[in-house]
């Protein structure tokens, strides 16, 4: 009876209850390891493009092209910096949605820079979003267009690079689907 | 209390950007009410699936699907299928 009372006397909140929890599962990931449950394109669709990512590094030169040129507005500079973040991320996003569901074994032992350039393809659209860089924004481009290369080869699929019909006046690489 | 509460970790995905590759989480296994927006863990086939439920589609049958619609399909799940109730992430 005596630690029912001291229980009831602690101030125990729903927030040291979860707190708790997660403790005890940490604790207990120690001896054994939790199951998987999978979040995977479920179909799977088969459907990957690395276009997006191309199309978010391209937004990426572009929006870094136009603080540049537009330093004193600042609501548009805020536009600016928004969509420069949003699509750095959005290419990051596309990037590892490609590497991690699609990109084999098989394909890396093809191309073994595959996972050294999407590593560098992470750190690039981070250095994109930290600076005002342009040459950053420019190697980022560059990276992707090299990954987009190596990802229609995996399909059989030859490529060219040409320049886009962007403002960034930047090359891009297009499949050569007949 | 294991028993009630188990523990997952996200593979994949399909339920960007609320649960990433990697995440681990809680799940209620023990007395939950289920309502569209709730996230799940259900079994099909030999896998556990973590999806949220989009609609209540008949009497324990539920429509989930992924929050990443450009990863993501629907499926039907009936009540037997569902191993529980997303707590939290841990």
């Amino acid at each position: 009876m005596e630690n029912v009372f001291i229980f009831r006397q602690l101030p125990v909140t729903g927030v040291m209850q979860m707190n708790f929890l997660k403790a005890v599962a940490g604790f207990t990931n120690r001896f054994s390891q939790p199951g998987a449950v999978n979040a995977h394109c479920d179909i799977p669709c088969g459907i990957y493009d690395p276009h997006g990512a191309q199309v978010a590094a391209h937004s990426v030169i572009r929006m870094t092209q136009l603080i540049q040129e537009n330093k004193d507005d600042h609501h548009a500079l805020a536009r600016y910096v928004k969509v420069k973040e949003e699509h750095a991320e959005l290419c990051k996003h596309e990037i590892r949605i490609i590497w991690g569901d699609y990109v084999k074994p098989e394909h890396a032992e093809k191309h073994p820079e595959i996972h050294e350039l999407a590593w560098k393809i992470m750190k690039q659209a981070s250095a994109a979003r930290q600076n005002i860089d342009l040459k950053a924004a420019e190697e980022l481009l560059e990276s992707v267009n090299r990954f987009a290369e190596i990802f229609w080869e995996t399909k059989g699929i030859s490529t060219r690079r040409a320049k886009a019909p962007y403002p960034t006046e930047r090359e891009m690489v297009y499949p050569e689907v007949k | 209390m294991m028993e009630f509460i188990r523990r997952f970790r996200v593979q994949g995905h399909s339920m960007s950007p609320s649960f990433s590759n990697g995440d681990r989480i809680l799940v209620n296994s023990f007395m939950y009410k289920l309502n569209p927006g709730d996230v799940i863990v259900f079994r099909n086939g030999r896998k556990d699936y973590l999806k949220r439920i989009k609609k209540i589609v008949g009497r324990n049958r539920f429509l989930a699907e992924g929050d990443n619609h450009a990863h993501t399909g629907s499926w039907q799940v009936s009540r037997s299928q569902i191993k529980g109730k997303y707590l939290m992430k841990y």
